[in-house]
């Protein structure tokens, strides 16, 4: 795996998707801090929920790329897919973390609790998991076919997911306390709304970024 | 089918003369289910409340008993290179896969009737008129238990940390199967009020298929030098 084309070719797209990214972001903060009015009950502290569903909708796509990665480099043996697997299971875990640390902060602010056995808390949790698994995979595997096992690990993962976030909601939720922000159209101010999508497409931008460059790390690794 | 059939007949027979996982597995879920006994004890808690902790204790030893036995089954087809000697010869892979899942199904579900008579005379619980439905369950938790697991110990049998990996990937993609099984045995012991018709029942056996098309597909390359 010699050929750096892959990495020449996109690096220019690469580049302006973290321009963007950070114009959105900044764009983001001007309007979270400057803009957005308090919301009612809760108070300044709602800021945080700009960064936290950003983070979990990036959180996502880095399983579906992870998803998508491994099914290339099983079934077409192309070796750079298995690099874009290995940094969308890194950054997909890093962007987890943020989402679980955001979401106690959040909670221990508005709830006065780290952490509740509710049902949007929990899977997030266990995504977390789900993520260290995939990580884990690569540190510690067999050493020889670390790039195989992780891809098929790697489809595993990314379809228990879904299960997990769909099946998690069937059980008995004991105390209801996430908001269903969007299904409940709960966000009334106009700008509410523009703020959560412009830092939502910030953040995905960003990951996007970020796993192009990992990937490119991981190629330069492999080259020395 | 002939294939498939010695396949099975070789894994049983390695079992049987090993006893290596038998021996781990029994020993452990009756070991777990005393530990556990003994702290569920202590607290002194009424007569409902020991059984509403039933589920939780009943899968919390399946999960830790059959995840450190499940590896054991491995260990003799990687001496002498037992698995690539099978590959060589022409077998499928798949059908290698389907021979450790229904293997490690039957030796499971004898842990398994283990623990369920051990926790039921330890607690107190009378089990004997649920026994039948709590097997049913159990036997269809414990195959998409073993789908999964005996494709991730194939990944790990040759790691450097080997036994201690498999845990590490295996228990986060269990939660589905673990939610079901806990909700299901619920029904059964706690609120006796088992429905056929279930979602939890249906969601069960979509993983259950759902892990055996996972292994049949991509156990290949898995086993694959």
């Amino acid at each position: 795996m010699t050929d750096s084309t892959l990495f020449t070719k996109t690096s220019k797209l690469a580049n302006a998707v973290f321009l963007l990214a950070f114009i959105l972001i900044s764009y983001a903060n001007y309007m979270i801090f400057m803009v957005v009015p308090n919301e009612k009950i809760m108070g300044p502290v709602q800021r945080i929920f700009y960064f936290h569903v950003g983070s979990a909708i990036a959180c996502y796509c880095s399983f579906a790329i992870v998803l998508t990665a491994s099914i290339v480099y099983l079934f077409t043996d192309y070796k750079k897919a298995d690099l874009f697997g290995r940094a969308g299971a890194e950054v997909g875990f890093v962007f987890c973390t943020i989402v679980l640390l955001s979401g106690m902060i959040w909670g221990k602010a508005a709830w006065n609790t780290w952490f509740r056995w509710e049902p949007r808390l929990v899977s997030f949790l266990l995504l977390w998991l789900i993520a260290l698994a995939l990580n884990v995979i690569r540190i510690f595997g067999d050493s020889k076919n670390t790039a195989r096992h992780a891809a098929v690990l790697g489809i595993i993962g990314a379809v228990t997911v879904p299960i997990v976030v769909f099946s998690i909601k069937l059980l008995p939720a004991v105390a209801q306390l996430h908001p269903e922000v969007v299904a409940k159209r709960g966000l009334k101010h106009p700008d509410f709304i523009k703020a959560m999508f412009i830092a939502m497409g910030g953040l995905v931008l960003f990951q996007f970024y970020l796993i192009w460059l990992r990937a490119k790390i991981a190629f330069l690794e492999e080259q020395q | 089918m002939k294939v498939l059939f010695a396949l099975l007949k070789k894994d049983l027979l390695s079992e049987l003369r090993s006893r290596e996982t038998l021996v781990v597995l029994f020993s452990l879920s009756l070991l777990l289910s005393v530990i556990l006994s003994l702290g569920i004890q202590s607290a002194y808690l009424r007569a409902g409340q020991v059984e509403a902790l039933l589920p939780a204790a009943l899968w919390v030893v399946f999960l830790m008993a059959a995840t450190v036995s499940v590896s054991r089954s491995y260990d003799y087809e990687q001496a002498n290179c037992a698995l690539q000697g099978l590959l060589l010869a022409g077998t499928s892979p798949w059908k290698i896969y389907i021979s450790k899942v229904v293997i490690t199904s039957i030796i499971m579900l004898a842990g398994q009737c283990i623990t369920l008579a051990s926790l039921g005379i330890l607690l107190n619980i009378s089990l004997f008129s649920d026994l039948i439905t709590l097997i049913i369950i159990s036997f269809l938790v414990i195959i998409g238990y073993a789908a999964l697991s005996s494709l991730l110990a194939a990944m790990t049998m040759t790691a450097r940390l080997r036994d201690l990996l498999l845990p590490l990937i295996l228990l986060p993609l269990l939660f589905p199967l673990f939610f079901s099984a806990l909700e299901l045995t619920a029904d059964i012991v706690v609120d006796q009020n088992f429905d056929p018709g279930s979602v939890w029942l249906s969601l069960l056996i979509g993983l259950d298929l759902l892990y055996i098309l996972f292994g049949i597909n991509l156990y290949e390359f898995v086993v694959r030098e």
